[in-house]
């Protein structure tokens, strides 16, 4: 009995000993780890193949995440595994497109069946009940407002303008081809109606545009007008969901944005247009919308001149930003009818669709050849044509009331919010530089490299510079940075000088102030001068004194000042180097110039003696 | 080409003739031909035993005649010899095979068979065909017009032709004696098989190159013979040999003759036949309605009456746009969402006519917008984009936005803080070499610097002047003057003395000289003191000897290991010695007017690098590598253990307020302590190199501290009486001169005792003077 009792003791002891450790703690049961999830469990999880399962990624927005502590989530595993939120997984589990992918499954297993036996009055049968998707919900569940959508606009407009470049073959099917276009055209279209364009930069990538729509500003590229290179490597198949979802999105956004300016949607062209030849109506009507050169069906167009539209009760007390936000404001309005009454003519070597376009956006006419495409309005013949835009060099220019430019022009017009003079872009004539507008630096920041025509170009926005006296500004300019050349250099010989003497000429000074004492022996009060703390001595100073501080700069904030530090100095650098490059290129320019112009005279004056 | 297979082939085409099928035959003929060619051409040497002449000059005009002399032959067959197999001769004028042999061969069983007297009329054509296969054969050896001897035999026997038909002995056997073997084997041997009688069959003989030459030249068909391997002879390919070659390289039926457009004849008709084959009547199932199928019709029309199934629904189209965000409602998003960051907007690099400063290599840009290419990696980038959205894992990221300048704190500004060491005053020139320490006389007159080139020199301050200098027997490692003002006595420490030097220059007081020679004439009197064994095992003191104190000794003390420091108390009575190896014994105190020394500690607590008394209480301060003591001396007993925040002690200084001290260490870092709170010292990151020592000056808010990369800097460093306000720290100027030697730069930092001077001494053998 005795024994029986200690034994039961002694259970009870273990009893309260495992009670009073508690239920030891597990890993991999509590926090960040119960956040995310693998792909493969998500996979499993959802009962996809990793086909489907990318699909329904893509077309929900779903992307991987990465955790703060990779090895703590992963469970100790460190390589790197595709994680996501696992509250993004269950969200997928209610997706009803996961139906659809399982029908679409099903279908193909009848359709193989079908092929494979040769049946073709059922695969045909088959191909019309095909079953498909329609992507509606996931675009209003993904962009809640109208303004989300327009924020995520680039990625869209881009991939559609590329799709829309694309030839019709397998991976690219043609309905998706002419999908892409048609919501291009009608989008640019829009911009047109609604003159939002603010930037176009003409890059070696293509041409990049820019434009305001509800206060979004929307960049996307238009590769240059050929055929895309075709890139084996690529998989189109991720390329044709993202533009799957694209399309849905662009229409709703088109759909709306066209109801917006009351025009109508699908577009309707203003004038009725007539069929000529044995084209089909709709078709010639179709390649008129393409043509972007005709005004859209506007129901009930009320002129809706608006004040500046900016938020003045939030920049009430700041007369400054309020200031600024007007004149702005104003710069735009402008922009926007920077070609309001210009006439132009595009010979068929250029880029119809993008100058039809931005020139349209800013309220200028367009036309170009009758035989080059559909949608011309004018003959070249016209007198009343202002600018006739060519790309080549051409020696005859026909008529004398216009002015024969290149394309550039009217791209850096609307860049500069002005018409820029014409001269530097006649066709043959080395064109300036086209700058890209989408750079931060102003010639009053300092920190960044400003190449001399931006600099040019923001005092010509000013008003600084006469439009007309362009020519002899700058070679005055130039004389004059050569003057300042001289006296720099000369400055900084002296402050060598000075730095080397400094020493020395304090002692003197003192000397002679030693030996001047005894010479003011009476007590008064003197007239002081200025001290004069030499310039080299001041920087040296300073230096010192930064040198010091940074010293005392908490370790914390130390690597971060580190970093911060070489970024300034390689930017530094970078100003330094595109400087001195540019320097050279002016010299060589000049030289260059010099000889011209010698060999000229020489030419001259043997002519004389002839 | 064995007879039987020859044999074959000829019935074979005998009833083809009949069948029709002749042209598959001709094929298969010229084939065989090709193969006997070769093998008769073998056995033309080797069978030069074989007597009989074959020789045969057939044109296709005489093929008849042939054809009775075959017949004829076939008679005398049975007299001679049971072979068989056709029998060729060898030319005996010919030795020489390639041109001038001439080769007749002939089947002539196989004629005998054909030329059967029953089938006579019959087979001309096919006689006919015979015979041009056996003429191709005898082109081989065509050389048609030396050809006079017609001698054929037939070895025919047409009664018992079974008997060669069993026969095992072939042709090929006697021309190709060696068998399926490779003929190298033969290489050494000049012979190539054997007969029939088992003697060599002795190879054929192959001329040299001269004769290949020769016989190049000579030969009109040299380029159409052939050296068969198997045999090792030449052989001469005819006409129609070529020619069947020539077709078979361009891949056509070697037979000329072959027609391709041959009327197709169809064994099996398409057309269905009227009358069944069987006259079975229908069943009745196959003319009676299937109810199964009655019962299938009617359900499905019953579904379709009822709606459930559609044949003809309209198909809904896969987009139709419409106002999408008409309503208000919120759907549930995804969990946290973090937009994608937007694609990075070009800069003037990417124009197609940027400045030209961005152009790589003075490349010159595009001209006109007409010369612009499309971009090759368009779809390529787009693609990357795309699946960035979709793969890259997304994090928010804090990016800072800030200039480096606004990291910087504001100090106030140096000139404010003054009066600081600005310039460099004097340089002290004169020892060679490294000067490792430096002492300023309390009254700020005189500056005593011990050197490594065994020299101690005392200089005045206000003229850079060196006063005198001592030439000591070792390299002097510290110097430390006597801070009492009634002894002018400086302490020099050398490998394991201490010494006491009396530096009188004529510009000292004589009388404090006179007294300090005086104190030191005689030895104190020690009493009934008696050393303990510790002590006098460590220390033992003595009077200098008569040269000694000529040079101004006046003590001695050797220690039993080698000292680093010798530290005065503020009386100038006491002094402590630091000996880094001394274990237990590495610090001793010693009292300067009885003469005795003190092991305070019992125990060893690390490795000491730096002692100091505290400027105004009984406190010693014992710093080593890591961690600092503080003892109360008078209590005997430890008062407090600082951590040190270091990982190696070089020196300690201790402000002149008591409540403050400054430990630098080998680690680069500086640490201000507050005796208060010693947790968390103030860590002043100066210098990028090791700091050699720190000082605080005694009267104005002033500290230095040297390091090996050659700075001294000179930081303002204010102590308030509220010990809550933290001190105040400013580095108020950096000062530069001292050059590196061997690494080596600035060694030892002091001040002034009452003027805001520095003075530094380096491994540059100068020690300069900083106002």
């Amino acid at each position: 009995t005795r024994d029986g009792l200690l034994l039961l003791l002694l259970l009870l002891l273990l009893c309260f000993s495992t009670k009073m450790a508690g239920i030891k703690k597990k890993k991999g049961e509590a926090g960040e780890v119960k956040k995310y999830i693998t792909r493969n469990a998500a996979v499993k999880k959802l009962q996809l193949s990793l086909r489907d399962f990318r699909r329904i990624c893509i077309l929900k927005g779903i992307y991987p995440r990465e955790p703060r502590h990779r090895k703590r989530v992963q469970k100790g595993d460190s390589k790197i595994k595709t994680l996501y939120f696992l509250k993004d997984i269950q969200f997928l589990l209610h997706e009803p497109i996961i139906w659809n992918f399982r029908e679409h499954r099903a279908f193909m297993r009848k359709m193989r069946k079908a092929w494979s036996r040769n049946d073709k009055q059922k695969s045909r049968k088959l191909c019309t009940q095909k079953p498909f998707y329609k992507l509606d919900h996931i675009v209003r569940e993904r962009y809640p407002t109208f303004v989300n959508a327009l924020r995520d606009l680039d990625d869209p407009l881009t991939l559609c303008f590329l799709f829309s470049k694309l030839p019709a073959i397998h991976r690219t099917p043609l309905a998706t081809i002419e999908m892409c276009r048609r919501l291009t055209i009608e989008f640019m279209h829009y911009v047109i109606e609604a003159n939002a364009l603010r930037k176009v930069f003409i890059s070696i990538k293509g041409y990049y545009y820019q434009v305001e729509i509800m206060g979004q500003l929307i960049t996307w590229i238009a590769p240059h007008p050929f055929a895309p290179r075709n890139d084996t490597h690529i998989d189109f198949k991720i390329m044709k969901i993202f533009a799957e979802f694209y399309i849905t999105l662009l229409g709703f956004v088109n759909f709306r944005l066209y109801h917006s300016l009351n025009i109508h949607y699908p577009p309707k062209l203003q004038d009725m247009v007539k069929s000529k030849g044995k084209k089909n109506r709709n078709e010639i009507i179709s390649e008129h919308v393409a043509s972007l050169n005709a005004p859209l069906l506007r129901n009930k167009v009320d002129d809706d001149d608006e004040e500046d539209g900016i938020d003045t009760h939030l920049l009430d007390e700041d007369t400054d930003q309020l200031q600024a936000a007007r004149e702005e404001a104003l710069k735009k309005k402008k922009q926007q009818c920077l070609f309001k009454g210009l006439k132009f003519f595009l010979n068929r070597e250029t880029n119809l669709e993008s100058l039809t376009f931005v020139i349209r956006a800013c309220q200028g006419q367009v036309s170009w050849d009758e035989s080059t495409a559909e949608g011309s309005t004018y003959p070249v013949t016209d007198e009343s044509i202002t600018h006739e835009i060519v790309d080549r060099p051409q020696k005859t220019q026909k008529y004398l009331s216009r002015y024969y430019i290149q394309p550039q022009w009217v791209y850096d017009c609307i860049n500069a919010r002005i018409l820029l003079p014409v001269q530097e872009y006649f066709p043959g004539v080395t064109l300036p530089a086209h700058l890209s507008p989408f750079t931060l630096e102003t010639a009053t920041t300092t920190a960044l490299y400003v190449p001399p025509e931006k600099k040019k170009l923001e005092a010509l926005q000013k008003g600084d510079l006469p439009l007309d006296q362009l020519q002899d500004v700058e070679d005055s300019e130039d004389e004059d940075s050569e003057d300042e050349e001289i006296k720099e250099s000369e400055t900084t010989v002296e402050e060598n000088k000075d730095k080397k003497c400094d020493v020395e000429l304090e002692e003197i000074e003192e000397v002679k102030e030693a030996v001047q004492n005894p010479s003011i022996e009476k007590m008064a009060v003197h007239e002081g001068s200025e001290v004069i703390v030499k310039k080299s001595e001041k920087n040296r100073r300073e230096k010192e004194e930064t040198r010091l501080s940074v010293m005392m700069i908490p370790r914390k904030q130390k690597r971060l000042y580190r970093i911060l530090r070489t970024k300034e100095r390689k930017e530094a650098e970078k100003v330094v180097r595109l400087t001195n490059k540019r320097k050279i290129i002016d010299e060589k320019e000049k030289q260059k110039k010099k000889k011209s112009r010698t060999i000229e005279n020489s030419q001259k004056r043997s002519v004389v003696k002839i | 080409m064995s007879g039987k297979r020859k044999r074959q082939d000829t019935s074979e085409l005998q009833n083809n003739v009949f069948n029709g099928g002749r042209e598959v035959r001709m094929y298969i003929n010229c084939m065989v031909n090709i193969n006997t060619e070769d093998n008769e051409d073998t056995s033309d040497s080797e069978s030069s035993d074989i007597d009989e002449e074959d020789i045969e000059d057939v044109s296709d005009d005489e093929y008849e005649e042939e054809d009775d002399s075959n017949e004829a032959d076939s008679l005398d067959e049975d007299d001679t010899d049971e072979e068989n197999e056709q029998h060729q001769e060898d030319n005996e004028e010919n030795c020489d095979t390639k041109a001038k042999n001439k080769q007749h061969t002939r089947s002539d069983r196989d004629s005998g068979i054909d030329d059967s007297p029953n089938d006579k009329e019959e087979t001309t054509e096919d006689k006919y065909k015979l015979f041009k296969s056996k003429a191709t054969r005898r082109q081989i050896s065509k050389t048609k017009s030396t050809s006079d001897k017609d001698t054929q035999e037939c070895s025919q026997d047409p009664e018992i032709p079974d008997e060669y038909e069993e026969d095992s002995s072939d042709e090929e056997d006697l021309r190709n004696t060696i068998g399926n073997v490779p003929l190298k084997w033969y290489d050494e041997y000049p012979h190539l098989g054997y007969n029939l009688d088992g003697k060599h069959i002795i190879k054929p003989k192959r001329g040299d190159t001269l004769d290949n030459f020769l016989n190049r030249i000579e030969n009109p068909d040299f380029d159409r013979t052939v050296f068969d391997k198997q045999t090792g002879q030449d052989v001469r390919l005819s006409d129609a040999d070529l020619d069947i070659v020539k077709r078979v390289m361009s891949q056509k039926v070697p037979d000329a003759s072959y027609d391709y457009y041959a009327p197709w004849i169809d064994h099996f008709t398409y057309e269905v036949m009227e009358m069944p084959l069987s006259g079975r009547t229908d069943s009745k199932k196959s003319f009676v309605p299937s109810k199964d199928e009655a019962a299938y019709v009617a359900k499905r029309a019953e579904q379709i009456r009822r709606g459930l199934i559609q044949y003809t629904h309209k198909r809904e189209k896969k987009y139709h746009f419409y106002d999408l965000w008409s309503d208000k409602k919120r759907l549930r998003r995804i969990h946290d969402p973090m937009p994608a960051p937007k694609v990075k907007l070009p800069g003037h690099w990417f124009s197609y006519n940027p400045p030209r400063e961005y152009l790589p290599h003075f490349n010159k840009p595009f001209g006109s917008l007409r010369e612009v290419p499309g971009y090759k990696h368009f779809i390529h980038e787009c693609w990357e984009r795309c699946i960035d959205l979709y793969i890259a894992p997304r994090k928010r990221v804090l990016r800072v936005n800030a200039s480096s300048k606004d990291l910087i704190p504001v100090l106030p500004k140096a000139q404010d803080l003054q009066p600081f060491p600005t310039m460099e005053g004097l340089v002290f020139k004169g020892h060679r070499s490294i000067i490792r320490s430096i002492s300023i006389h309390p009254l700020g007159k005189f500056l005593a610097s011990g050197s490594d080139d065994q020299t101690v020199k005392i200089w005045e301050i206000s003229t850079g002047r060196c006063l005198r200098s001592f030439d000591i027997e070792a390299a002097v490692k510290w110097v430390a003057w006597n801070p009492s003002s009634k002894l002018f006595l400086l302490g020099i420490v050398i490998e394991k003395k201490v010494i006491f030097l009396n530096p009188e220059t004529y510009l000292t007081d004589k009388v404090v000289v006179k007294q300090t020679n005086a104190v030191f004439k005689e030895e104190p009197d020690q009493g009934d003191y008696i050393q303990p064994e510790r002590v006098r095992t460590a220390v033992t003191w003595r009077k200098p000897t008569a040269d000694e104190w000529a040079k101004g000794y006046r003590i001695v003390i050797d220690h039993f290991r080698s000292v680093k420091q010798i530290v005065w108390h503020k009386q100038g009575d006491y002094f402590a010695t630091v000996i880094p190896q001394g274990d237990h014994r590495s610090v001793l105190m010693h009292q300067l007017s009885r003469w005795r020394s003190q092991v305070p500690f019992n125990k060893c607590k690390g490795l000491v690098q730096a002692v100091q008394f505290h400027p105004k209480l009984p406190f010693l301060y014992v710093a080593t590598q890591s961690h600092i003591r503080v003892y109360n001396l008078q209590k005997q007993r430890i008062l407090k253990k600082v951590q040190a925040n270091c990982r190696w002690i070089s020196s300690i200084a201790i402000h002149p307020g008591g409540e403050h001290f400054l430990i630098s260490g080998y680690d680069c870092r500086l640490n201000w302590f507050e005796m208060e709170y010693t947790k968390r010292p103030r860590i002043l990151r100066y210098h990028k190199a090791a700091v050699r020592c720190a000082a605080y000056h005694r009267k104005y808010p002033l500290f230095a501290s040297a390091s090996d990369e050659g700075r001294v800097i000179v930081s303002h460093g204010m102590v308030y009486n509220d010990w809550l306000k933290d001190p105040f720290i400013v580095p108020v100027k950096e000062l530069k001169g001292h050059k590196m030697f061997e690494g080596l730069c600035v060694l030892d930092v002091t001040w002034h005792p009452y003027e805001p001077f520095l003075f530094t001494s380096g491994a540059d053998a100068t020690i300069r003077l900083w106002h």
